[in-house]
């Protein structure tokens, strides 16, 4: 009889002692969190160590449909977002004229930061720095890879865009073209370079503030393809990828070519439809199988699609990467938000547009 | 002894094998239900949810073979629910007693339901969850599997019984347009029971456990643009997962169950009666997103209630009448946690009860009635943290059922049931108050091959603020043997 009693006694002690296995309530509600942002500048070369009144700090989150949440700081550079959901944010600071010392005085310039913000407790305080943009340049504006809306894996209309954003006319002769593998400089994955003499070359000039487009294949997709409901004309680029070890490589005789140069590799100079590291060099190092001299890169961005994406490229390079939430075969393409503008870090300078431009710059949403 | 076996096995047939098998649905208590059931005069398998009760006091091996055809129109609906289901089923049920002190039934069903034009849901019952799995397509999707029911019972004396339930099931479903969402759940289910009963069976105790285990796993994929996909938080606010080729979801939840009944006749007095039944029973809910390799954790449900259900009836043997007084207590707790962060994303707390009054009489041998009147409140706490959104009302319900049995000859009977319900229901139904109107008529008739039976099923949802329904229309064939 005790044995019959004991049975009942222990099923049940069991299962109830199956459910403190299971997680515990936390003592705290979603929505009870604050961030606080100090805005600064610091710039050893100009002498500036301040905080940053009348800047305009934005915080957005890709993990809800949530809107960004805009906010302007205080006369101490100040900013508090309150009562947030717990989330990982990313926070972006944009004051529009800010006077940089000069040879000539002062020249009202745009200072531009972001960073990523991970709470770790209910109220996050952080400083946010912002930058005022890299010397000018060629850089690389724009960037056209996922590959117009089609349903056949069509994507040979990949091109890219430099953009001189100095006053002067700079060369493209003997520049490399890199599509960098996931371990950072070290990794080139492919290499193609412009024609002529590296740095001291003046054959192909690039004039100030005018973009340059290179094709995968210069070829008027559009129409030929896609009968002109979709995808871009590149008949007109300014260059063209050629790689002469494959014999099926498209070659426009009216477009001059980027070739490639390294050894065994048989393909176009395609890239990642969403994820990749794209990088330009002056081309002075000529050892490129160790990969690629840091001194001699020109500009580099790294884009990919996961908001969880590990970054590939070194920090020095770019801060951060572009194209979250892009999607394979949109039509989509990246572009700078303003021509040329460069902070290091491609988070906060390029933006997903809806169609690409080739050779010219969007306008931005008002 | 035989009509009554058979007439037993026919509304089993429509039962067990459409309710008690619930293999892909065991969430422990459940929204509001279209199937009409009768619980207030539920055997004693059905109110103990014991298997150690099951089939007690029927020593006849017997099958019974069942198919049911339903149709669920959507004229009034949510965001997320199709316009149309339509379901097939088809069961056999096995009954058979091994030895003297051995019993085993059997179970396979095999169901298919399709959901019509159905918005973004890639769930099959959306609101019954709180990470439910959308896109931005209309489609179609159609589920379909099998599913297997065992239970074994043996006494272990003449008055002690064990027996041991296991439910197996398998369920596919698939999106009929990109992101051509694909579907698997699976289910595991056991149950293990005691019970004692006294000699002349007036007295019934017992005691089971129940475990279970389901695993479902979603995968969403496109063809041209990568997969969109989106994660609901609640029901108010929702993740956009990141595009990618294919986008999956996998929830795995686990449970328990535990509960404890026991009814007596003639208690004190001979034709009273009371049983009594006390469930109590968690679960916990692991829900990943993203893609195959690299899944996020998006957060943990968990879910706990008590469930007290108790009936005191009195029987007057002479006029073969009974009356019983039914007291119901549900109390459901949810909450669910961040999976990054150690914050609640939302809680949900409901204590319900309901009264109900009910009565068989059989004023002449060929007619049984029962009737019965029931009156519920539910004080019903639901909060999004997220969303900021606050949901905190008392909701009531009344219901008022018929059944009618009818021996037309000594070889068929007619079945006929009528039910109106008044409920409240909550917020997601966009709606403060439904009349729920439910009928079905049945016949069974005894030939040579075996008995076979029929039943229709209709009802009707009116929600109080709007011109359009919700209808459901079924049909059942069984055959017993």
């Amino acid at each position: 009889m005790v044995k019959k009693t004991i049975i009942p006694i222990f099923l049940i002690a069991l299962l109830i002692n199956y459910s403190s296995c299971f997680k515990e309530q936390p003592n705290f509600n979603d929505g009870n969190l604050d961030v606080c942002i100090y805005v600064k500048i610091e710039s050893e070369f100009y002498g500036i160590n301040e905080y940053l009144d009348s800047t305009e700090v934005t915080l957005s989150t890709i993990e809800y449909d949530i809107p960004d949440i805009v906010a302007t700081t205080d006369s101490n550079g100040f900013v508090r977002f309150n009562g947030l959901s717990w989330a990982n944010y990313y926070v972006t600071g944009l004051r529009k004229q800010y006077p940089v010392p000069t040879d000539y005085g002062f020249e009202n310039t745009e200072l531009r930061g972001g960073q990523e913000v991970v709470p770790d407790n209910e109220v996050y305080v952080d400083t946010l720095y912002l930058t005022g943009p890299q010397p000018p340049g060629i850089k690389l504006n724009e960037l056209y890879t996922c590959g117009p809306p089609n349903n056949f894996y069509y994507y040979s209309d990949q091109y890219f865009e430099l953009y001189n954003s100095s006053d002067d006319t700079l060369y493209l002769d003997g520049i490399q073209f890199c599509r960098m593998g996931s371990t950072g400089l070290v990794n080139v994955t492919y290499i193609f370079q412009f024609p002529g003499e590296p740095v001291i070359g003046r054959e192909h000039p690039i004039l100030p503030k005018t973009f340059v487009v290179c094709a995968r294949t210069a070829f008027n997709h559009r129409k030929f393809v896609f009968q002109n409901r979709t995808s871009v004309d590149l008949s007109g680029a300014d260059w063209e990828f050629v790689n002469e070890s494959d014999p099926m490589d498209y070659d426009n005789p009216d477009v001059p070519n980027i070739g490639n140069i390294l050894d065994g590799h048989y393909r176009d100079f395609s890239v990642n439809l969403l994820t990749d590291v794209v990088l330009i060099a002056d081309g002075s190092d000529e050892n490129y199988l160790d990969g690629i001299d840091i001194n001699s890169v020109i500009d580099c961005v790294e884009y990919s699609s996961s908001p969880t994406h590990i970054k590939e490229i070194e920090e020095e390079l770019d801060y951060g990467y572009t194209g979250i939430g892009m999607m394979t075969y949109s039509g989509k393409s990246r572009e700078r938000k303003t021509a040329g503008f460069d902070t290091n870090n491609s988070t906060i300078d390029f933006e997903i547009i809806s169609k690409p431009t080739v050779g010219y710059q969007h306008e931005r949403d008002k | 002894m035989k009509i009554k076996l058979f007439s037993i096995g026919s509304l089993l047939c429509i039962l067990v094998l459409t309710s008690l098998l619930h293999a892909y649905d065991n969430h422990l208590f459940q929204d509001l239900r279209f199937k009409y059931k009768n619980n207030d005069l539920a055997t004693c398998y059905e109110y103990s949810r014991n298997p150690a009760v099951f089939n007690i006091g029927i020593d006849q091996d017997y099958n019974l073979y069942c198919s049911n055809n339903g149709l669920l129109q959507n004229n009034y609906k949510r965001l997320f629910d199709p316009s149309m289901n339509r379901s097939y089923g088809i069961s056999f049920f096995s009954n058979k007693i091994l030895d003297r002190k051995s019993t085993l039934a059997t179970a396979v069903v095999f169901d298919w339901s399709k959901h019509y034009e159905e918005y973004g849901s890639l769930e099959k019952y959306f609101y019954e969850n709180y990470f439910s799995f959308t896109d931005s397509t209309t489609g179609n999707t159609t589920y379909y599997g099998p599913r297997l029911w065992i239970l074994y019972k043996r006494d272990i004396t003449d008055r002690l019984v064990s027996a041991l339930q296991i439910e197996y099931g398998i369920e596919r479903g698939l999106k009929d347009v990109y992101t051509e969402c694909m579907t698997i759940y699976r289910n595991v289910d056991v149950k293990l029971g005691l019970a004692y009963h006294s000699s002349d069976g007036s007295f019934v105790s017992g005691i089971y456990g129940r475990i279970f285990d389901h695993q479902g796993k979603y995968e969403a994929v496109d063809d041209l643009l990568d997969a969109v996909n989106f994660t609901y938080i609640g029901y108010h606010v929702y993740r956009p997962e990141n595009p990618r080729s294919s986008n999956n979801k996998s929830d795995w939840t686990t449970g328990y169950e535990t509960g404890i009944h026991f009814r007596k006749n003639d208690l004190l007095l001979k034709g009273f009666g009371l049983r009594s039944a006390l469930f109590l029973g968690a679960t916990e809910n692991t829900i990943k997103t993203g893609s195959s390799s690299q899944p996020v954790l998006i957060g943990y449900w968990i879910r706990k209630a008590v469930n007290l259900e108790n009936r005191l009836s009195y029987r007057i043997e002479a006029i073969r009448s009974e009356i019983g007084l039914i007291y119901n207590y549900n109390e459901t707790t949810d909450w669910a946690k961040h999976g990054q962060f150690e914050v609640n994303l939302l809680d949900y707390s409901s204590s319900t009860y309901d009264f109900s009054l009910d009565l068989k009489i059989s004023p002449f041998r060929i007619l049984t009635l029962k009737a019965g009147y029931n009156i519920g409140s539910g004080d019903i706490d639901y909060a999004e943290y997220t969303a900021d959104f606050v949901f905190d009302e008392i909701l009531e319900k009344s219901r008022l059922f018929i059944d009618w049995e009818i021996q037309l000859n000594r070889i068929s009977n007619l079945y006929f049931g009528y039910e109106n319900i008044v409920q409240e229901p909550l917020f997601y139904w966009g709606t403060p108050e439904f009349n729920i109107k439910n009928v079905y008529l049945a016949w069974d008739r005894l030939f040579v091959i075996g008995r076979i039976g029929f039943r229709i099923d209709i009802g009707v949802w009116d929600p109080s603020d709007s011109n359009k329904n919700i209808e459901y229309y079924g049909i059942s064939l069984s055959f017993s043997k």
